[in-house]
């Protein structure tokens, strides 16, 4: 599950800061001092309670914000603060899908959106429409059905797995979510969470999800980063970072279920092994305790 | 005045054409560049149009008075300070599309066709007509008709008669804005005739396309017409 | 594309709060006093009564407590291509109507150029009309609040209701605007940075590629709009579910009343344009 860790990483960003509207009166400061690392192949999860800059962070990662000072941010080996850096081929290494699906319809008909960044790549017809195929049935939508679908007339979820096959179809290296699955029924998530760890098996692809949800982290993130009030406090393995329930009860986090469960046990003096993430995990070490 | 759905609706919806004309205007946004010296053409005048085609002239004129407030008060520069050439004009920009588009959204192609053929035919009368008095404009004006013309034609062929009058009420409000702003600059005495003719050319003329191009991938989008070959062109 | 982070905080004028008498006036009287001021500013064409208006308005900005130099802030940057236009209204001005009218001399002549004291005079009282101008506005916007504004607009308009002029639908279409204009800013500043995340490309091709450049702005308005659209119908439906019935009849939770400095206002501004009146048609320069 883990990938290893001396892979390259990709994302390399230290000690970033960003204040909205400087200079007027109604600036705003939403990054102080993060920290973010994602190594080639691996899963990492960004996660945060509310307002603590984790869309502002994600931002940097695909070029829209750029730092004011250079050696701060850097991708795919290039330092976003250079003007040479071609932004364009950046963000289609790097595949950004926002939190709102409407607001990343480009194209009236489904299949027309998801074939845009091929087709702003010059792909060949031939091997948009492949691309095209693939990605609408990596999320799940058959492609006879909805092709010529108008975009704006899809549910809430259907333009969701749209926005996410759009970028999808552009193959991106880095696949950054920030948080696609908030929303979405529990059979829904589990179908993104499939799909994301196809990807990242199979594909090779990178990914860094955005999220708030402590058990999405733990099931499927190799590392993680937390984040509070623009601060990075805690990066590691997955396991290191959500097994210790004080550091993060004070940045307004709790553990995964799992871990509270777990821990509450052996808190009442029931003989089971702590740290565990998943409810699958869970279940192991309880009934190794049991066992006893 | 009772209320009926369909006037809340106006109202609402011309609300909201009313704001997004304030983002534009204020935020400056929306400025296109384009190769004349006088730098920018604007979209700001754009929902005031579409106010007058979804809505009809009564919301066109509210947008478009809001247009012209807005523009009036945003602005930098004398010319545009003064209310009888920010705020005036304005008022009709949302009317005279409404009136383009009322009768054309049902017109057939070959009704279309004709249209654009007498009004191309009168375009060249006032072309002789601008020529007395100021040449360079007369032929100007006429080589660009000409070529407009040409173009349209071309275009008509391929598209849908829903869409082409759509285009063309774009156009018609683009022009009122142009027209009236620049004759009114000059009858207050801020730029001399020729200078309204040149920035009216070289403005005017990016602006109509880009107007007529938008409203249509706006109302087109809302109205789900123009169903060209029914779907995406994979 | 260029930033666009200071979308969610476009307004309109910004209202700066202060504690002035021009502050407490009720904003229908500053409407109406600013309207009369801006049909004054407009139809005065001579020296005298324009100087009456400059004076008159600079005195109210300083009763305003507000900053002159905060008010012209704006303009500064565009200060070359307001000489710029000047400059070509003063020598081209000969051109257009109203040379030989009240005794106009010309200055100089030469070829197409022709200085004369009635292209002076237009351009000397075009610079002051912008200055009046833009203290005007500035002077309503920054002194009373949006809702104020729309409560005062409304209140104004209300009696042309009985000739069919739909006030309150005036109203109504304002108080939607200004309550949606950050919301729809927000948004913009997503659909935008969305659009950018799928690889829409900056523009290339310099100020000839303007076509591509539209598009690609239909490319973000078209959600901007069919959004705003959207939301137009559910408001439709949440209004009538709340028994909305348009405006006949409607009583309003803040009230304003005309107070002793209301009225002193008015019977200023009613005495200066008097004034100016005189002024302008008299023989004075």
């Amino acid at each position: 599950m883990t990938a290893s860790t001396d892979a390259p990483a990709i994302v390399e960003i230290s000690a970033l800061a960003h204040t909205y509207l400087m200079g007027t009166p109604m600036e705003t400061v939403a990054l102080r001092d993060a920290h973010l690392t994602v190594r080639r192949g691996e899963m990492a999860a960004l996660i945060g309670p509310s307002g603590s800059g984790k869309s502002t962070l994600v931002q940097f990662v695909n070029g829209l914000l750029r730092p004011a000072t250079p050696d701060c941010v850097r991708i795919l080996g290039q330092d976003t603060h250079s003007s040479t850096v071609d932004f364009g081929s950046l963000r289609r290494r790097v595949g950004l899908v926002f939190q709102s699906p409407a607001q990343q319809m480009l194209e009236r008909y489904v299949g027309d959106d998801i074939a845009y960044g091929p087709r702003q790549m010059g792909l060949e017809r031939v091997i948009v429409r492949e691309r095209v195929e693939w990605a609408m049935d990596a999320v799940g939508l058959s492609f006879d059905a909805f092709v010529d679908r108008h975009t704006f007339s899809l549910s809430g979820g259907e333009m969701r797995r749209v926005a996410l096959a759009g970028v999808l179809a552009m193959r991106p290296e880095l696949l950054v979510l920030d948080e696609a699955t908030t929303g979405l029924d529990p059979h829904g998530r589990e179908s993104v969470h499939d799909l994301l760890t196809t990807l990242r098996d199979k594909e090779g692809m990178t990914v860094l999800l955005v999220t708030n949800d402590m058990d999405e982290a733990a099931a499927l993130a190799d590392s993680v980063t937390v984040l509070d009030q623009g601060r990075t406090v805690l990066a590691g393995p997955t396991r290191s970072v959500l097994a210790d329930d004080s550091v993060l009860s004070e940045h307004g986090l709790v553990c995964p279920a799992a871990t509270r469960i777990v821990g509450a046990l052996a808190d009442a003096g029931v003989p089971v092994a702590r740290g565990a993430l998943t409810p699958l995990e869970a279940e192991e070490a309880i009934w190794q305790a049991m066992m006893r | 005045m009772s209320y009926n759905e369909s006037g809340l609706r106006r109202a609402i919806t011309a609300g909201l054409l009313l704001a997004i004309t304030l983002l534009l205007v204020f935020a400056r946004l929306g400025m296109i560049p384009v190769p004349t010296p006088a730098g920018n053409a604007t979209i700001a005048h754009i929902p005031a149009i579409i106010a007058g085609i979804l809505e009809g002239p009564l919301a066109g004129l509210i947008v478009g008075m809001g247009f012209g407030f807005a523009s009036l008060t945003s602005a930098t520069i004398p010319m545009f300070k003064d209310p009888l050439v920010a705020l005036v004009p304005r008022l009709l920009i949302g009317i005279t599309a409404a009136w383009a588009y009322y009768p054309l959204r049902r017109a057939s192609k070959r009704v279309l066709g004709i249209m654009v053929a007498v009004l191309y035919i009168l375009l060249l009368v006032f072309c002789r007509e601008v020529y007395l008095s100021t040449p360079w404009a007369g032929i100007a004006l006429a080589v660009v008709s000409t070529a407009g013309v040409a173009y349209l034609y071309w275009w008509m062929r391929r598209e849908e008669a829903g869409i082409i009058g759509l285009a063309i009420a774009g156009a018609v409000g683009s022009l009122t804005n142009t027209v009236l702003v620049l004759t009114a600059a000059v009858w207050r005495g801020y730029i001399p005739g020729d200078a309204a003719w040149g920035i009216g050319l070289t403005h005017g003329i990016p602006e109509v396309i880009v107007s007529a191009i938008i409203v249509v991938a706006v109302v087109a989008a809302l109205r789900q017409i123009g169903r060209r070959k029914g779907g995406s062109s994979l | 594309m260029a930033s666009y982070d200071a979308l969610r905080h476009v307004s309109i004028g910004q209202y700066i709060p202060a504690d002035s008498a021009v502050h407490r006036l009720d904003p229908r009287t500053k409407l109406a006093i600013a309207g009369l001021g801006l049909v004054a500013v407009v139809v005065t064409t001579t020296y005298v009564p324009n100087m009456v208006l400059l004076v008159a308005i600079l005195a109210a900005v300083r009763v305003s407590r507000l900053s002159a130099r905060y008010m012209l802030a704006g303009i500064v940057p565009a200060l070359p291509v307001i000489a710029l236009l000047a400059l070509m209204q003063l020598l081209f001005y000969g051109n257009g109507q109203g040379t030989a009218a009240l005794g106009s001399r010309v200055l100089l002549s030469w070829g197409a150029i022709r200085i004369s004291t009635a292209g002076v005079r237009l351009v000397i009282v075009s610079l002051m009309r912008f200055v009046d101008l833009l203290f005007l506005t500035s002077l309503l916007t920054n002194t009373t609040t949006s809702s104020a504004l729309t409560h005062g607009m409304e209140s104004l308009l209300r009696p042309l209701s009985a000739i069919g002029l739909p006030s309150h639908e005036l109203a109504l279409v304002c108080a939607i605007a200004l309550r949606f204009l950050p919301i729809l800013g927000e948004e913009a500043e997503t659909i935008a940075k969305a659009q950018a995340s799928r690889g829409l490309d900056e523009p290339r091709g310099g100020r000839l590629a303007f076509v591509q450049y539209a598009r690609r702005l239909a490319a973000l308005i078209v959600p901007l709009f069919v959004d705003a659209y959207r939301r137009a119908e559910e408001m439709t439906m949440a209004m009538q579910a709340r028994c909305y019935r348009g405006g006949r009849g409607r009583t309003y939770y803040t009230r304003y009343a005309l107070g002793r400095t209301d009225w002193i206002a008015l019977g200023l501004t009613v005495g200066l344009l008097i004034v100016v009146a005189l002024a302008q048609y008299s023989p004075l320069p």
